[in-house]
């Protein structure tokens, strides 16, 4: 339960030296690199600003590529598979293979922009088959439709009536003649051939334009429409062989998958120094660099540093007045899984305490009460602690090790109250359905331990940084007023005593650092007072825990109730099993959610709010923030 | 044949399943439209956009709670003809009990969805604010889980 100490760090060295420092700054992983102030001016240094820019551009190009290439990966990867681990070798060989593992992106690129077109032109190519099948009992060759010297040869469509029109009124074109397709008879359309002498190509028209007939086009084609579709269909055909052999590269790609991900990690290793490079103050010859370094790492930074060269001047320092330096957590193996749900709510100032710790017993005790089924405490647990082991307790495996914790605290919760995976047994402490009032105040009372250490936590760094009084009056007090109630239930005048004791020392001592006379500092105590009733709805809010389990404990009453319900025949049996175990997966998924959510809840508001300080900004080192593999040292 | 005063027991329990539970569909439809616009532009959001759509659905879980604690009540589970025998007054009671739920849930569910629609688009442009988008989603349904207590109890010991 700490937040690590920081040092202001000042490197002064040669130029020539500086990424070589930079470079083991990240190795160590401790150094947090910071802009130069505004008012510094630095030598410009254009080519690494333009290498920066292209490495950031081939990562971005990388990451696309080892998308699509994943599908495809030999080394099949699952979700639990931790990060592999590489070697400076692999790390050197990948970064010499750049040049080819660019071909390769760019030829990925290539077939994507080739999938393309082909996907457009398929596309096309239907809608041309579509157009043309109408017409396949057309003998007449496409290229011959048009006029010729003399006459006109057409294909039209017509609505049918138009064209029944059409062929009582044929006498008014002396020469037009039409031949209706086979294939179209009984359809609402009609197909034909019209053909005409040049002559009458005026009247045609008309007669045409009036009826509302169309010329269909066929520019472009050769031969009839048989032999277009012919064309199309070998077209699509080798559309589809191309994709096939695009497809076979593209799966011989993904055995560079390896190199590229080693690659991809590296670059970015890289482009984050270049970045911090540029933070520093360059002079011609020498340069600059500001940061902060926790403060138990710094002799051992320093060492690092002079071991590069000799040239250098490294100075650390202690923050200054009213500079905030970026806030390290640090906590003890089992505790540091934790420090992610305190970042969540915010990062702690860093004059301020690390609550993981004083935390962890109250939110893993808060999720089992609202979970409360020892059947899914079972599950959890084990599906927990399996992940976390797998993922060796990095990443995701960290949120694994919060959920097996809270899975061993849902079974000793639900042996208590005796839930089975939805089933009550006798033998439990308390049962939510019959003793629920006894349960409610359980749960109240967990509640008013829960405040009261939040208040103990406040005193406590009132006292740490000097100020004993304060730690008396703003949470002494409160601590006997509401102490005072509490035993008032089991015993009225020793809990009325201390009750009226708190309350008065509320009234005199809470409106102290109010200005003006006496009355004034009283009406601000008076004040403070009323802000019992907050302490009321703080463990009202404790009465989730009660509900929540509820919730969870009915729920699979229910799904036990529906699988009797159906169970009896034989595939009654089956949809029986079906519905426990999908309806108890929903459930189990369902409370588990909240029980986290609200678990959370109860930390920030009720009990952050005693006594955190936020307003912290991470720490953020400079170090091999990787995305697929892990690169050793 | 039931009597009047199961009747409006068992509307008690009718009601507190389809207001809690019109509530939370709205609330869960509300806040997963947010997750549909944010995700399409930011695809890496999703796993923690999710959890904030799901928070309005308690509410009809909570509520068919209640419903079913009320069909224990009446033992109407054991068939209808051993509903149990209740004066009108009781059957009254019971439906007064539903109401907390019914109504508290339908209300909240929705306002609870709207809270989660916004910390969504939060999450969209600041991923790193989950948390704070959770924890203002979780305050609405504090007095969804009041509300169920108080329904708890006043149908549990429904005399």
């Amino acid at each position: 339960m700490a937040i690590v100490e920081m040092k202001r760090v000042e490197l002064l060295g040669l130029k020539r030296d500086k990424m070589r420092y930079l470079k083991k700054m990240q190795q160590m992983g401790c150094v947090e690199v910071t802009q130069r102030p505004p008012d510094e001016t630095t030598m410009q240094d254009a080519q690494s600003e333009k290498r920066e820019e292209d490495i950031d551009k081939l990562i971005a190009r990388l990451d696309v590529a080892i998308g699509k290439l994943r599908p495809y990966d030999p080394v099949k990867q699952g979700m639990l598979t931790p990060r592999p681990e590489v070697t400076q070798d692999q790390v050197a060989a990948a970064l010499a293979a750049r040049g080819e593992i660019t071909a390769v992106v760019e030829r990925l690129e290539e077939i994507e922009r080739r999938r393309g077109e082909m996907r457009s032109q398929d596309a096309r190519d239907r809608t041309l088959s579509e157009q043309l099948l109408p017409w396949i009992t057309m003998q007449e060759p496409l290229e011959k439709l048009g006029k010729t010297r003399k006459a006109a040869v057409y294909a039209v469509e017509s609505p049918r009536a138009a064209w029944e029109k059409l062929e009582a009124r044929l006498f008014e074109v002396p020469s037009l003649t039409v031949q209706t397709l086979t294939g179209n008879e009984g359809k609402g359309t009609v197909r034909a051939l019209a053909a005409w002498h040049l002559e009458d190509d005026a009247k045609a028209e008309e007669l045409f334009r009036e009826l509302g007939i169309s010329r269909v086009s066929f520019e472009g084609y050769k031969g009839t429409a048989v032999d277009a579709l012919g064309v199309i269909g070998q077209r699509m055909q080798d559309a589809d062989q191309e994709r096939e052999a695009l497809l076979q590269e593209q799966i011989k790609m993904a055995d560079r998958l390896s190199t590229m991900r080693i690659l991809r990690d590296a670059l970015a290793v890289e482009r984050d120094q270049l970045a911090a490079a540029r933070k520093a103050t360059d002079t011609r010859s020498t340069f600059l660099l500001r940061g902060w370094v926790p403060a138990n790492r710094a002799e051992a930074l320093a060492e690092a540093a002079r071991k590069i060269s000799p040239v250098c001047e490294i100075q650390f320092s202690d923050p200054e007045e009213g500079e905030k330096p970026p806030t390290m957590l640090h906590n003890s193996k089992a505790v540091s899984p934790f420090e992610s749900i305190v970042r969540m709510y915010s990062t702690p100032d860093p004059g301020g305490i690390d609550p993981s710790f004083i935390m962890l017993p109250f939110w893993v005790c808060f999720f089992g009460m609202m979970v409360s089924d020892a059947g899914y405490g079972i599950l959890m647990g084990l599906g927990g602690a399996f992940v976390w082991w797998k993922l060796k307790g990095k990443g995701l495996g960290q949120m694994a090790f919060i959920i097996a914790l809270g899975g061993l605290s849902t079974i000793l919760w639900g042996a208590f109250y005796g839930g089975w995976f939805g089933v009550s047994v006798p033998a439990r402490v308390l049962s939510p359905m019959d003793d629920a009032i006894k349960v409610l105040l359980l749960c109240v009372g967990v509640g008013a331990i829960h405040l009261l250490t939040g208040l103990g936590v406040a005193a406590y760094m009132n006292i740490k940084r000097g100020k004993p009084l304060d730690a008396l009056f703003d949470q002494g007090f409160w601590v006997m007023l509401l102490a005072g109630l509490g035993l008032m239930l089991v015993n009225g005048t020793v809990g009325k005593v201390l009750a009226i004791a708190g309350a008065v020392g509320i009234l005199l001592t809470a409106g102290r650092a109010k200005e003006g006379n006496f009355l004034k500092k009283i009406v601000g105590g008076l004040g403070a007072l009323y802000g019992v009733t907050s302490y009321l709805s703080d463990l009202l809010s404790y009465a989730r825990l009660f509900g929540m389990g509820l919730a969870t404990g009915v729920i699979g009453m229910v799904v036990n109730m529906l699988a009797t319900l159906v169970s009896g025949s034989f595939f009654g049996n089956i949809l029986a099993v079906v519905i426990l175990v999908a309806m108890h997966t929903f459930n189990l998924f369902i409370n588990a959610l909240g029980a986290y959510v609200h678990s959370c809840r109860l930390q920030y508001i009720e009990f952050f709010n005693k006594f955190y300080e936020d307003g912290g900004k991470d720490f953020m080192p400079l170090t091999n923030s990787t995305r697929y593999v892990d690169i050793a040292d | 044949m039931l009597s009047i005063a199961q009747i409006i027991a068992l509307f008690g329990a009718a009601i507190s399943v389809f207001l809690a539970g019109i509530g939370s569909a709205r609330g869960v439809g509300i806040a997963g439209e947010a997750t549909a616009g944010v995700v399409s532009e930011n695809p890496e959001v999703f796993g923690r956009a999710l959890v904030l759509e799901l928070l309005p659905g308690t509410q009809g879980i909570y509520g068919f709670l209640i419903g079913f604690i009320v069909l224990i009540k009446l033992n109407v589970l054991g068939g209808v003809a051993a509903i149990a025998d209740i004066t009108l007054w009781q059957g009254l009671w019971i439906f007064a009990g539903c109401l907390p739920i019914a109504v508290v849930g339908l209300l909240s569910a929705i306002a609870q969805g709207r809270v989660a629609a916004s910390a969504i688009v939060m999450l969209g442009k600041r991923p790193e604010s989950s948390g704070q988008g959770i924890t203002m989603t979780v305050m609405v349904e504090t007095y969804a889980v009041l509300a169920l207590l108080a329904s708890f109890l006043m149908v549990w010991f429904a005399a």
